[in-house]
């Protein structure tokens, strides 16, 4: 959802600061500012009243009205849309007790909506960003890595039909049988995954069925849904080891064309899997004045699929209070990393507590900004019975790039 | 008297003699000058080099290519960037093409995908505005999805657009295969090591653009990688046949093997012009103290000790030679830019097969200092051993002008037998067929010396077989200059070796250099024999091949023609040039020189699938005619029969021929990258050549008649050899200075003596005539001896020295040196730099010479 949102707003926050300190930062620095390929969309709102981006995505469609939603093939690429991301997250269990938290996410950055005539096999119409990150809960140490390749010659692409990405060697795959499920295979660097995802509730559309808003404006919205409980069997291999894990995992799934205001300085996303059997998926929407988006909002999803839309908007009586403050050593960024989130229309209570403090993404090829990402756990009370639950937090826009924004 | 007293007295002598003073800075000046350019322009040639294959892919770990040439098909890429193990990659692409607005410049245009190879793309890239100072660069992700996105974009090297005045939005229209294409800048990149103007003429593109650009479709130069360690087999594990993975060093190592040769000639000529800096600076130094040593004198009777004189004339030595050296290493930076393009493009072309760069001569500070310093130490050791002298004698001697004797009965003997030891290892060193470079150059070297030493000898033979000649033509003085020669063989000797060593390094390369030339010319005329050859333009192969080739064979007038097929590809540690040409045709039309009597049977051999070798690549591998070969080719190795060794001179890294069904079965179809045409008698060849422009395809190609291309290679030999016209003009330059300071300290040592002779009776014009006359005699002395010691010199060069770093069969042509120039060039140094001395011959006062008596 937001995370895209997030994604770009940070992109401009990068762009700012590539722009100030262009002097000092040498050679490596002004190559990374080569790849910020998210902020031109950014960059596009902000030419644009309208919502309909410029600067050559006049002709991709924006996400507004209804839409025809019919899987698997809503699982595959929708390149109307210039910008549309597969997340997935889980908590994964070996035999030995040992825990990890695991993220992928694949990125798609239409250039075109249209394929181009291929002369060479080197043109292409779309751009592809992969993170991969593994947790490793037992030694407490966090590993990311991240690759970016073109739609050509097969290096990145994903299918129109089904729910099939890939990005030079990294690859979600349909599982046969199963309408939902997807196999993960990461590999190389520091850690592999190759990891089975089925899918144990049917997806579900946020926002008005699945057109998720992130503005007021036309066209500041996003087609957005979630598989939130995938039961996860696989491997992970670490140090060479392969050790075979099981668990669960949530499916991200969002594409939209210039969902996001040029105000937005950051977000806070959940996305909890309570052990009543329900889910819950909130996101808050951080502005650069300091005051939230009456967009931000989530969903509740009940033990039975059924969805009751949240509002963390005007009139909201929500809490969201930040219970304390990790500061990365690598990048000196502040993130809010446990919470205090009361939701009384829901009855609930929570506290929520990343399992590792220390679980910040760096800049990787086309992902030039650190944001925090991270495995929590959840604790607190629904209608006066104790509840818990564990899920993943995403924090962006808390990078000392922000300063630059606001100046 | 203070030290301070000491020191005024010594510069009240410079002011007085502004000449000598010039005199003694110039020499060091120009010997500084020599050494710093030869020594920086080798080097920024050589750093050229490294730095354009390092390429902007600067952080790869190793690269992926095909050895036996052709280029990397590009559905591998995909494979290389999933393979296990591999963190980054990017594919290689580059051509070059010309302004179509200003034909003579010559762009690169490198195909680089900025996001598979993002994190080892080694420049950075701004906008529009990035150029101006405190402006904040435009969003380069604006600049990257364009690049990628749109067709047609470029980014271009910052010292590019400002000499061009290219701006983001502008066009720059390029003339490819006859056509002209035009790209949009978007931005401007610093290219790494941007002082290299090579480098500086870069367009950077997306691999598609360029492959739209070039029409060079589906295949890759090659591919760079960062992989992990450890991770080569997995990567090794998805390449198909016939490609190899190695680590980049690797083709740098390589490179620095096969340049290897070339670079210890150039080291050599470096030490050689170090060796001449020393003496010429040594000489005017030397030349300066003597010619105080009277004021000296005078300085210590009241009362300055040794050690004042001695500290004084070092330090103005010290002085001397900064300056000197400053504007010596000057005036090198810009000799050194006037070398250094020849030299660095001769090293591309020859070594990489490529075509040239331009490069210009960095300020290496290394060598700059280097520079200085040596002007300083060299003054300072030229200037010692006469203060030294000058210090050590009591002053009342010195006062007199007794400055102790030279050894006259010098042990000529001693530097006879020594000559001979000299220049029988010398023989020794250069005599095996086989033998490590430097040996033969330290043969040469011996050779010089040996001859050198023999100069005593020679002098005392010369003056004495020349006395009664000379008293016969001039009476006494005639005599006195004979008699002179001999007595004062200490300074006479010098002179003459070192005018006689300058004279037969001249002689030597100009036979060695002038062989080549020879050799080179007949085996033009014996392989370039063809009247007219047709090359395609840049990415017009393909067209080339398919609508022009089978048009030109009907033409009438043309008798025969052979199409070249070329590929470059690596053996062992060597580039090597591969070339399938049809053999039948070839052998009707040309003739090869090679090492077998019966070269018929060996064109057959060749048809049926063996190899001609050039020696260039058979000498350093040991090949012989009958051995076997291993060529890479896809899929392995393909092993053919040595048919024969033949002689060639355009690559000294190595050529191979094969008939044109071998190098298709081996290599598959492919355009051909040349044709040669010979024509009927009687053919107009300039309407022949209007024709074949007139056909389709005909504006993608390149005609070149016969002369043009024997010219063309006959200036590219003249350019590769350029330096060694620095070397002769430095020799003649020697000659002068040396006999100039020679005859100087001759005449300053020999004041009083010649004070007695004006007193019993001597003219001046008799004691000039004598003067001259001794100087004649050392220039013919040392022009005899250069003869012979020059000769010698050239036979190592030609037979030890250039065969064993570049496998070269030379034929020898001394006729090819300037004997009568180098007699003319030694008298004339030798009148003229007796002018001086005979000067102040003429001036010397007897009653102050001789008073003393």
């Amino acid at each position: 959802m937001n995370r895209a949102h997030h994604t770009v707003r940070k992109m401009s926050a990068t762009c700012a600061i590539s722009r100030r300190h262009h002097r000092a930062r040498t050679l490596a620095a002004a190559i990374m500012s080569a790849v910020l390929w998210f902020a031109s969309e950014a960059l596009g709102n902000e030419n644009s009243a309208s919502g309909i981006s410029a600067g050559g995505s006049g002709a991709f469609r924006v996400a507004e009205g209804r839409r025809d939603w019919q899987f698997p093939r809503d699982h595959g690429r929708h390149p109307d849309f210039r910008l549309e991301w597969w997340y997935y997250t889980g908590i994964l269990r070996a035999d030995d007790g040992r825990r990890f938290g695991f993220q992928v996410t694949f990125f798609r950055r239409g250039l075109s909506p249209t394929a181009p005539r291929r002369e060479s096999a080197w043109r292409t119409w779309s751009l592809y960003a992969a993170q991969a990150a593994l947790t490793d809960l037992e030694t407490g140490r966090f590993l990311h890595q991240g690759r970016l390749g073109r739609d050509a010659l097969g290096i990145a692409g994903a299918d129109m039909d089904r729910h099939r990405v890939w990005l030079a060697g990294w690859r979600a795959e349909p599982l046969p049988g199963e309408p939902h499920g997807t196999r993960l295979t990461i590999s190389g660097g520091a850690f592999a995954l190759d990891l089975q995802l089925r899918a144990t509730r049917p997806p579900v559309l946020h926002g008005e069925k699945g057109l998720d808003r992130k503005g007021a404006e036309f066209g500041q919205a996003s087609w957005y849904y979630s598989l939130t409980r995938l039961a996860t069997v696989g491997e992970i291999t670490l140090d060479g080891d392969r050790v075979p894990v099981r668990g669960t995992a949530w499916m991200d799934h969002e594409f939209g064309t210039s969902q996001l205001g040029p105000d937005l300085a950051g977000w806070d996303w959940f996305g909890l899997r309570l052990d009543d059997g329900s889910d819950l998926m909130l996101y808050r929407l951080r502005r650069r004045d300091g005051t939230f988006d009456p967009a931000s909002g989530g969903s509740w999803i009940g033990p039975s699929g059924n969805r009751r839309p949240i509002s963390l908007g005007l009139g909201s009586d929500t809490v969201f209070e930040p219970l304390r403050w990790w500061k990365s050593p690598a990048t000196g960024a502040r993130y809010p990393v446990a919470w205090r989130i009361v939701l009384p229309g829901l009855d609930l209570e929570l506290e929520v507590e990343p399992l590792l403090d220390a679980q910040e993404l760096a800049p990787t090829p086309g992902i030039p900004f650190a944001y925090w990402e991270g495995a929590v756990s959840v604790r607190g009370q629904r209608a006066g019975r104790p509840i818990g639950g564990e899920g993943y937090l995403e924090l962006t826009g808390y990078g000392g790039e922000l300063g630059a924004v606001f100046r | 008297m203070p030290f301070l007293a000491v020191m005024r007295g010594q510069l009240r002598y410079w002011r007085s003699h502004r000449l000598q003073v010039a005199l003694v800075l110039m020499g060091v000046v120009v010997g500084v000058a020599v050494y710093t350019a030869i020594r920086s322009a080798n080097q920024s040639a050589l750093d050229a080099f490294h730095e354009g294959m390092g390429g902007l892919s600067g952080k790869a770990t190793h690269r992926v290519y095909s050895p036996g040439g052709g280029g990397v098909p590009e559905s591998v890429f995909p494979l290389l960037v999933s393979a296990k193990g591999v963190r980054s990659a990017v594919p290689i692409m580059e051509a070059r093409a010309r302004l179509a607005e200003d034909r003579d410049i010559v762009v690169t245009v490198s195909g680089v995908d900025l996001a598979t190879g993002q994190e080892m793309v080694a420049f950075a890239a701004f906008g529009a505005d990035a150029a101006r100072e405190n402006d904040e660069p435009p969003l380069g992700a604006e600049i990257f999805l364009r690049l990628i996105g749109e067709p047609g974009t470029a980014l271009v090297a910052a010292p590019f657009a400002a000499s061009q005045g290219l701006a983001p939005g502008d066009e720059i229209a390029l003339s490819v295969a006859g056509q002209i294409r035009r790209l949009t800048v978007i931005g401007q990149f610093e290219p790494p090591g941007a002082e290299i103007a090579g480098s500086a003429r870069l367009l950077i593109v997306d691999p598609a653009t360029f492959q739209e650009v070039f029409g060079r479709f589906g295949r890759l130069d090659e591919v760079r990688l960062t992989i992990e360690s450890g991770a080569e087999g997995e990567v090794r594990s998805v390449l198909p046949a016939g490609l190899t993975l190695e680590p980049v060093g690797s083709r740098a190592e390589r490179v620095t093997a096969m340049t290897a040769s070339f670079r210890l000639n150039l080291e050599a000529l470096g030490l050689f012009s170090l060796v001449v800096a020393v003496f010429l600076i040594f000489n005017a130094a030397t030349f300066s103290v003597l010619q105080r040593r009277p004021a000296m004198a005078i300085m210590r009777c009241l009362g300055a000790n040794a050690r004042a004189i001695l500290v004084s004339v070092l330090g103005e030595a010290l002085i001397i030679g900064f300056i000197g050296g400053l504007l010596g290493v000057f005036f090198g930076g810009w000799l050194a830019s006037m070398m250094v393009a020849g030299t660095a493009s001769t090293i591309f072309e020859l070594f990489l097969l490529e075509e040239t760069s331009p490069v210009e001569v960095q300020g290496a500070a290394g060598s700059m200092v280097e520079g200085v310093l040596l002007g300083i130490a060299a003054t300072v050791a030229g200037a010692l051993v006469p203060a030294l002298e000058a210090a050590r004698v009591p002053p009342l001697h010195a006062l007199r002008g007794e400055w102790g004797r030279r050894r006259n009965h010098t042990t000529i003997a001693i530097w006879t037998v020594l000559a001979v030891v000299a220049l029988g290892s010398g023989g020794l060193l250069a005599w095996p067929d086989r033998g490590s470079l430097v040996a033969a150059l330290l043969a040469a070297i011996l050779v010089a010396l040996g001859g050198a030493m023999l100069s005593p000898l020679a002098l005392t033979a010369v003056g004495k077989a020349a006395i009664p000649l000379l008293g016969w033509l001039g009476g006494a003085p005639g005599r006195l200059a004979g008699r002179n020669l001999v007595r004062y063989l200490g300074r006479s000797g010098i002179a003459t070796a070192s005018l006689m060593v300058a004279l037969s390094l001249w002689l030597a390369t100009s036979i060695t250099v002038g062989s080549f030339r020879k050799t080179f010319e007949v085996w033009l005329d014996q392989t370039v024999s063809a009247d007219i050859y047709i090359v395609p333009l840049e990415g017009g192969g393909s067209s080339f091949t398919e609508r022009l080739l089978p048009r030109l064979r009907q033409l009438t007038g043309v008798r025969d023609s052979n199409e070249l097929r070329r590929r470059r590809i690596v053996l062992g540690d060597r580039h090597v040039a591969l070339i399938g040409i049809d053999i039948a045709a070839f052998s009707r039309n040309a003739h090869l020189p090679m090492d077998v009597k019966d070269k018929q049977a060996a064109y057959t051999q060749v048809l049926e699938g063996a190899a001609l070798v050039s020696e260039t690549l058979a000498y350093p591998l040991g090949l012989r005619t009958g051995d076997t070969l291993s060529l890479p080719v896809a899929g392995g190795t393909h092993k053919l029969t040595i048919a024969a060794v033949v002689q060639n001179y355009s690559a000294p890294s190595g050529i191979i021929y094969l008939d044109w069904e071998t190098y298709q079965a081996l290599y598959g179809p492919e355009p051909a990258a040349g044709v040669a045409l010979w024509t009927d008698a009687g053919t107009d060849r300039q309407e022949l050549i209007r024709l074949i422009e007139g056909l389709p395809g005909g504006d993608q190609v390149r005609l070149i008649p016969n002369a043009g291309l024997r010219e063309s290679a006959l200036q590219l030999f003249d350019r590769t050899f350029a330096i060694t016209a620095v070397m002769r003009n430095l020799a003649a330059f020697i000659a002068f200075v040396a006999v100039v300071s020679a005859l100087t300290a001759l005449l300053e040592e020999r004041r009083r003596i010649l004070g007695y002779m004006r007193a019993i009776g001597l003219s001046r014009r008799q004691l000039g005539f004598s003067l001259a006359v001794e100087a004649g005699l050392i220039a013919f002395t040392a022009t005899l001896l250069s003869w012979g010691v020059g000769l010698a010199m050239s036979v190592v060069l030609i037979f030890a020295v250039n065969k064993r770093a570049f496998g070269w069969t030379l034929q020898f042509h001394p006729a090819e040196g300037p004997y009568l120039a180098l007699a003319g060039v030694a008298l004339g140094a030798a009148l003229l730099g007796s002018l001086y001395p005979i000067r102040e011959a003429g001036r010397l006062s007897v009653s102050a010479t001789i008073r003393e008596e």
